[in-house]
């Protein structure tokens, strides 16, 4: 209970770095009730004003109207509306709590979301402050952001390469820094890329993350999933656990499910063991994860759609760039440098949202400079 | 605050919270969510790890076509900021 009521202060005072004039909306749905009474909790002990909407998962016709009934009036604010959303598998009604936030000034309104709730979140999620993953993420993306090739060993035998256009494909850098008018995805700690190209061999040992629903055990440190990558693509796997390759046989049996979407590198160093959930807790974790299927591009940058995205976790790593060895997964420093400045947040959006989901420039000329391709 | 007054404090809010629950899923006639009384006696300062709230989304479960998706991964940036007063443009 302790390590969990840590994790609500920390999301308080270094996540949403709440004020006492600050006015809370505490989203739910009711498999997240815990989260929603934990955080309730906490701002009733500070005497910080806040309301608890509930909502179910993915649709809800009234919610949006329910919300707005919730809110206060512009007016009526004494500082920021702070919108806390909390959801155990599911992240819902993006575009809904977008529309609620344009009534505000940005200056005035951020919001928090978190996918994966329960202990965990709290409990190790939300350990690291957001400054913390931050200077982490910028000691990676400072060494790997220029590299044309990557090559990625890891403890449990992985060895394959990854070609990069970072001219062309976006990072994301997920932190958990908020900004005004802004959304963030919790729990924080990751920079993923879209690879251009992967080779070679590649064995998730640590869990698996995908985005439906499922009551499975995802940890794999008892059978890891072994790939064999080429051109951006999975040509054979296996498992030793006929359950768990059975289930990757369902996923990867959606057309695009074997292209590789995603490579993502976990900076969130309170993540140390795999926990049976189902969670972005477990995506993470210091080291290397694939995304299999969908990927994080904009749709005029990489074309095809997949509805499955499932993430394959590999505990820690080491990566050259270039040639040249330039990191330890498994412990990253934090960089003194500031954090560059051509990167997207955030990377979990509901299954409707199609639009701006964060409220975010567009940054991809920016990010173009920052390399030099132009 | 010390752990047993903590404990006396999410107690009474999960109580709160759980009502608000029941009442909300009650109201539209929803029965996905499926509350397992493991800790009855909210009031008694159970710690709220020992629940489970279970969704039976049986249309939702990998193995049945796959359902429709939890989340998405992909996004379409067109530049669009949230400007104060007009919603997202």
């Amino acid at each position: 209970m302790l390590d969990i009521w840590k994790g609500v202060e920390s999301l308080l005072d270094s996540y949403a770095e709440i004020h006492k004039e600050d006015f809370v909306a505490i989203l739910y749905t009711s498999d997240a009730f815990e989260s929603a009474a934990w955080v309730s909790a906490a701002l009733e002990h500070r005497g910080i004003a806040y309301v608890r909407v509930w909502m179910t998962p993915i649709e809800d016709p009234d919610f949006e109207s329910r919300l707005l009934k919730a809110l206060p009036a512009p007016s009526e604010l004494r500082r920021r509306l702070v919108l806390l959303s909390f959801e155990r598998d599911t992240m819902s009604h993006t575009t809904s709590v977008l529309r609620a936030m344009g009534n505000y000034p940005p200056d005035n309104v951020v919001s928090l979301r978190a996918i994966s709730a329960g202990p965990e979140l709290f409990s190790v999620g939300l350990l690291p402050t957001p400054k913390e993953l931050e200077s982490r993420n910028t000691y990676l993306l400072e060494r790997i952001i220029k590299a044309k090739s990557l090559r990625i060993t890891t403890p449990s035998g992985s060895d394959f390469t990854v070609d990069l256009e970072s001219s062309r494909h976006r990072w994301i850098s997920n932190r958990g820094k908020i900004k005004p008018g802004g959304t963030v995805i919790l729990p924080a700690g990751e920079v993923a890329t879209y690879p251009v190209s992967v080779e070679g061999h590649f064995v998730a040992d640590f869990a698996y993350n995908i985005n439906t629903i499922t009551e499975n055990d995802v940890r794999l440190g008892g059978a890891p999933i072994r790939l064999d990558l080429k051109d951006g693509q999975i040509i054979e796997y296996a498992c030793d656990n006929k359950e768990i390759l059975s289930f990757i046989d369902t996923a990867l049996a959606t057309a695009f499910s074997h292209r590789v979407g995603e490579l993502g590198f976990g900076t969130n160093f309170a993540v140390k063991t795999a926990i049976p959930l189902n969670s972005h807790v477990n995506e993470r974790c210091p080291g290397v994860h694939l995304g299999l299927g969908q990927h994080n591009q904009d749709r005029s940058v990489v074309e095809y759609q997949c509805p499955i995205h499932l993430d394959l976790i590999a505990n820690g790593g080491l990566v050259w760039a270039d040639g040249e060895f330039v990191v330890d997964l498994a412990d990253i420093p934090p960089s003194s440098n500031p954090h560059p400045s051509f990167t997207t947040d955030e990377d979990v959006f509901s299954p409707e949202s199609s639009d701006d989901c964060c409220g975010l420039m567009r940054q991809c000329d920016v990010m173009a400079d920052a390399v030099g391709a132009r | 605050m010390n752990e047993a007054e903590l404990k006396v404090l999410i107690g009474r809010v999960t109580e709160s919270v759980v009502s608000e629950v029941k009442r909300s899923e009650a109201e539209r006639g929803i029965s996905i969510a499926e509350l397992r009384d493991h800790a009855t006696e909210l009031g008694g300062g159970k710690l709220p790890s020992a629940w489970k709230i279970s969704y039976d989304t049986s249309g939702n479960l990998v193995g049945n076509a796959m359902g429709p998706a939890a989340w998405k991964i992909s996004y379409d940036t067109s530049g669009k900021a949230l400007l104060p007063g007009d919603g997202v443009k």
